[in-house]
């Protein structure tokens, strides 16, 4: 105290000082005291003294002001730091513009000294004395905002009660938060509990009042829910209420259990396709935008019936009186439809049509208002064709009717289907069988699985016949060809001629599998995919993309918490373990997690202590969401059926145009094979009776003149004809002896082959004879790899094409006139679709002037043409599909395609 | 009576422009070793100087506000740290050193004053920042810190002044210079 001076401390001197200063001194005493003041230095020091302390007070009032604007400014940080909060919480989108509108108010209705007095009010009223205080104006919606140290709040509507009632006015939130030792004993803050020590991760104060600055109490039935950020989550932390002590120590007691508040989040940041997914597309370089992807997460939507929507599709033939007859509708288009019935017939026999349906008809009864006939039957196909030999080569016999279908609801047909038949010797008497349909609306797989196979089959039990469960699986592990169990279900002897595995499966049971060959192979698909989705094997996408919507905001979906869970959830593959989330919107997530280990799902137990909470939702609008879920999930189903019924329908189509041009080939081909194989043979009878000297007996007849000759021994003309027909079938160069008259006639086939470089390149090769002495041209298969191989008649000259075909376009090589020889390897010259019909017409019409027609037979080569792309397509789609399925359904084995598209049914 | 010059409007205004800066020293100082709660000191003690440098007869600012009291930081926490003997991990600029002349030194010691008087009692401390440094009168004063009158509040700034004199003097930091 070196300085130390007495006189300073004189409390008249301060008087005198003061007054001094501030001007009070009367004149003399002013010259007096700074007489004495120049006097003594004890003084002066004394006036310095006073004088630093008046400085020193206005500095303390000019930091106070400093201090006010920083705390004014801190305030304002959390209003926008709440806000910011807010929507990265997504909690009520409006929450946000909410607080920022009041802030804006409270500048109108609080001043800056106002606010500020308020706060300096409310400081006084902290409950840890020395620990800073911060606070956030609240509005009366549901609001989340974020401390300085990141804890967040969540303040409910409701949660502050004024005078016992529920308050709803905006409110100042004070809060206090010593999270770190050095806070916690800066703040003088005991972590006692009675006389136990406790570990702190953190303590908190919390208050809120009125602007007025009236204090609010927490509303215990909403409260205040409070996160705290923590290194880790220690087992066991509680929660303890803090009660005033003797000698401001806190005595903490009542602990409860903790509980995390989900972290929400908005449904459009948050990820819920099953693990792998994207990553899948992303491999594959899928499509990258979120509709996208949605829509084809949708497509593997299992069960549904693909053929519903406005087009009823589905059909059933119940009954038919007779096995020989096979009923069958088709959709022509959206309205239209086609009845066929197809007759199978005993070689020999066969229906006459004179096109003006007398001999056949199908007739129906049915209501108008769901069905009504379309013109008369008409008998399209039902050629027999006869060969010239008198034997009739095989066709299918089928009988039409158009129908219009007027309802999108399934009805009942009864139809009878009235045909003669005839042999060669007899007309046999009028046939009537009767059939009913039922053309349903929406036959389900479930209906279809009913109605067809519940009778013999169940799903996971061994009966009459197989249990069906997984059944593509099974046939697929087994080595079964593709597209063979379709094959089987239509026509079980069918498919067991062509793949072992059906002809295993075949021997297995003692009773026969029905026959289904009305059944389409996506209806099969359906009966499966019904059967294999009745086990909940697999969260059913619908359900997943129903909840991952805005309206689920602010719920415990719309969490990152619960994004977590859903991964999980996925692998479970079991829907009823999502199901116990989207049911129990109201329940915090521990509690279902733990619903979910006591059902055996111990993955969740690890979730289960995190104790993670629920979000308070009111009773209406859980209603509300569980009304739209459900909604949702059906309408998403039928966006699946709508689209998959449009696929289809381009499908169906596809296959329907491709389908008529082969079987109009496959009538082409029969007819002009018969027509060259009579036209040779004409040609090498013609030339036998030639060389033997004999006149045609074919061509007196042809001429209509008789000619009388006479029959000696043996001989008889039938032997010639004979001869030269096996010759012609049998494409070999015979010698015919005329036994009468010693003389021979010859008939010679040349070798002759030409062989394709590079067939492996080709779809299909063919080879294209124009005989210049025919009308007819012949389209001859390879015999091996790219390798033609066919004897050509000597007396005849030849032009010919090989021709190959391939999704790139059309290939060809020309040689004219010759009839034998080994043209070796050629290659083929790619040419343009106009300019390989030209170069085929050419060859064709150029030869002779009565050629056939080949402009069908190119039509239906383009078609072929056409369906490799198509099948390539959906071999690409199937196996695209194979893949990423192997993400979405997790628990399903790999590489395995149930969907239809992936099978080709030539 | 010397009237002490009331914080002006557009003054109240700066502050508030500048604190919203506030972000900026704050990552300024803590790039010096500073951390956050000294930090908010030594902005609050910066514009606590630009305020009453402002008041200064014949002072104009030659640099932008901002500019001027990031500077003062920087010096403050030069000094501070220097003062806690921590490794300096910074050097002054020119013009930063130069800003601690006689007028700075003045108000570091004014500084001292002003902690030591944090001691007074709340009351005391209010009525002589209300009269010195917002140059309210005794009647205002009376009413806004609950005291009877005037007159009463006269009688307690003397009492307070008195106290005031004891705790500066008494402050080891302090009373070496009176």
């Amino acid at each position: 105290m070196l300085n130390f001076n007495p006189q300073a401390m004189n409390p008249e001197l301060t008087r005198i000082i003061e007054r001094y200063l501030n001007g009070e001194l009367s004149e003399t005493d002013k010259i007096a005291f700074e007489q004495k003041l120049s006097e003594s230095d004890a003084l002066r020091a004394a006036l310095e003294l006073q004088k630093t302390i008046h400085e020193g007070a206005k500095r303390s009032f000019q930091r106070q002001t400093v201090k006010q604007t920083g705390k004014r400014y801190h305030f304002r940080k959390k209003l926008i730091k709440a806000i910011i909060a807010t929507s990265i919480a997504g909690a009520v989108a409006a929450a946000g513009w909410l607080v920022w509108k009041n802030t804006n108010a409270l500048e109108g209705e609080l001043s800056e000294s106002e606010m500020a007095a308020l706060i300096q009010q409310l400081d006084k009223l902290a409950p840890m004395e020395f620990v800073p205080n911060e606070y956030f104006e609240i509005s009366s919606k549901d609001t989340v905002v974020l401390s300085e140290n990141g804890v967040l709040l969540s303040v409910p509507e409701g949660a502050f009660l004024l005078n016992g009632k529920v308050y709803s006015g905006r409110k100042i939130v004070q809060w206090q938060e010593a999270m770190d030792a050095s806070t916690i004993v800066k703040g003088g803050l005991s972590t006692m509990s009675g006389d136990r020590l406790l570990e702190t991760q953190g303590m908190f104060g919390i208050q809120a009042f009125t602007p007025e600055g009236k204090k609010l109490q927490v509303n215990p039935k909403v409260g205040v829910y409070v996160q705290v950020p923590v290194d880790e989550l220690k087992e066991g932390m509680q929660l303890f209420e803090g009660k005033p002590g003797k000698n401001g120590v806190i005595d903490w007691q009542n602990p409860q259990p903790l509980e995390k508040l989900p972290v929400s989040a908005d449904m459009r940041e948050l990820d819920f396709y099953p693990p792998g997914y994207e990553a899948k597309l992303d491999e594959l370089k899928w499509k990258t935008g979120k509709k996208e992807r949605d829509s084809l997460y949708l497509s593997f939507e299992k069960g549904v019936n693909y053929m519903g929507g406005q087009q009823p599709i589905s059909i059933l033939v119940e009954q038919s009186t007779n096995k020989t007859l096979n009923v069958h509708f088709e959709w022509l288009n959206s309205k239209e439809g086609l009845i066929t019935a197809s007759v199978d017939l005993p070689p020999g026999n066969y229906i006459v049509l004179d096109n003006v349906g007398n001999s056949a008809s199908i007739d129906l009864e049915v209501d108008a208002r769901f069905m009504t006939m379309l013109g008369a039957t008409s008998a399209t196909s039902a050629k027999t064709i006869e060969l010239s030999d008198g034997t009739s080569a095989h066709g299918t016999n089928e009988i039409s009717r158009k129908v219009r279908v007027n309802t999108s609801e399934s009805f009942a047909v009864i139809g009878k289907v009235r045909y003669q038949v005839f042999d060669r010797d007899r007309v046999l008497a009028t046939r009537v069988e009767t059939f009913s349909l039922t053309i349903g609306g929406n036959l389900s797989g479930k209906e279809l699985f009913e109605i067809k196979c519940a009778t013999c089959h169940q799903p996971h039990k061994e009966a009459t016949g197989p249990k069906l469960f997984n059944i593509r699986q099974t046939w697929a592990n087994g080595g079964a060809k593709p597209g063979s169990i379709y094959k089987w279900v239509q026509n079980f002897e069918n498919a067991a001629k062509t793949d072992p595995y059906a002809l295993m499966v075949s021997r297995k049971k003692v009773t026969d599998m029905l026959r289904f060959p009305e059944l389409q192979h996506t209806e099969i698909d359906a009966i499966f995919d019904y059967i294999d989705g009745i086990s909940g094997d697999h969260i059913p996408p619908s359900k997943v993309l129903a909840f991952w919507n805005p309206k689920f905001n602010n719920t415990i979906l719309a969490t990152r918490d619960f994004e977590k869970r859903m991964r999980v959830i996925h692998n479970t593959c079991c829907k009823d373990v999502l199901e116990k989330y989207t049911n129990n919107l109201n329940k915090p997530l521990h509690e279902i997690d733990q619903m979910l280990v006591e059902m055996g799902y111990t993955e969740f137990s690890d979730f289960a202590a995190e104790r993670v909470g629920g979000i308070q939702l009111d009773n209406p609008h859980m209603n509300n969401l569980a009304h739209f879920y459900d909604q949702a999930v059906s309408q998403l189903k039928e966006q699946v059926k709508k689209d998959k019924a449009f696929l289809r329908k381009l499908e169906m189509d596809w296959d329907r145009k491709l389908r008529k041009e082969r079987s109009k080939e496959t009538d082409r081909t029969a007819k002009r094979d018969a027509k060259a194989l009579q036209e040779e043979y004409k040609l090498n009878l013609n030339n036998v009776y030639e060389q033997l000297g004999k006149p045609n007996p074919l061509v007196f007849r042809q001429l209509g003149k008789t000619v009388g000759f006479r029959i000696t021994g043996n001989s008889a003309i039938y032997n010639i004809d004979k001869y030269v027909m096996d010759a012609t079938v049998a494409r070999q160069s015979t010698t015919i002896t005329d036994a009468t008259t010693g003389k021979t006639a010859q008939i010679t086939y040349n070798d002759f082959s030409v062989s394709v470089d590079k067939p492996e390149q080709y779809e299909r090769l063919f080879l294209y004879l124009f005989p210049k002495e025919l009308n007819s041209f012949q389209r001859i298969d390879p015999k091996g790899k790219g390798v033609f191989d066919y004897p050509l008649n000597n007396d005849i000259q030849y032009d010919l094409a090989v021709i190959g075909i391939n999704e790139s376009g059309y290939f060809i090589y020309r040689k004219t006139g010759l009839n034998k020889g080994a043209l070796g390897t050629v290659s083929l010259e790619k040419v343009s679709e106009a300019t390989f019909n030209a170069m085929i017409e050419e060859l064709n019409s150029g030869r002779n002037k009565k050629s056939m027609s080949i402009t069908n037979e190119l039509k239906w080569l383009a078609v072929e043409k056409e369906d490799y792309k198509v099948q390539r397509l959906r071999k690409e789609q199937a196996t695209f599909r194979s893949e990423v399925r192997s993400a979405v359904f997790p628990c399903e084995e790999i590489g395995v395609e149930y969907d239809a598209t992936a099978v080709d049914f030539r | 009576m010397t009237a002490v010059p009331k914080p002006t409007v557009s003054s109240e205004t700066d502050l508030r422009t500048l604190y919203r800066k506030w972000p900026d020293i704050r990552q300024f100082l803590k790039g010096m070793g500073c951390s956050k709660d000294e930090a908010e000191d030594i902005f609050q003690e910066a514009l606590v100087i630009f305020v009453r440098k402002q008041e200064e007869p014949g002072f104009v600012l030659t640099v932008e506000p901002f500019f001027y009291v990031r500077n003062t930081c920087k010096l403050l926490w030069y000094n501070q740290s220097r003062k806690q003997n921590r490794q300096q991990t910074f050097a002054l600029e020119t013009d930063v050193a130069a800003m601690q002349d006689e007028w700075f030194e003045k108000e570091q010691r004014l500084r001292k004053v002003e902690k030591a008087m944090q001691g007074l009692g709340k009351q005391c401390r209010e009525l002589l920042e209300l009269f010195y440094g917002a140059g309210q009168n005794m009647v205002d004063i009376a009413k806004k810190i609950g005291l009877r009158n005037d007159k009463v509040a006269k009688a307690q700034k003397y009492r307070c002044l008195q106290k005031a004199k004891e705790l500066v003097l008494n402050d080891p930091q302090t009373h070496v210079e009176f």
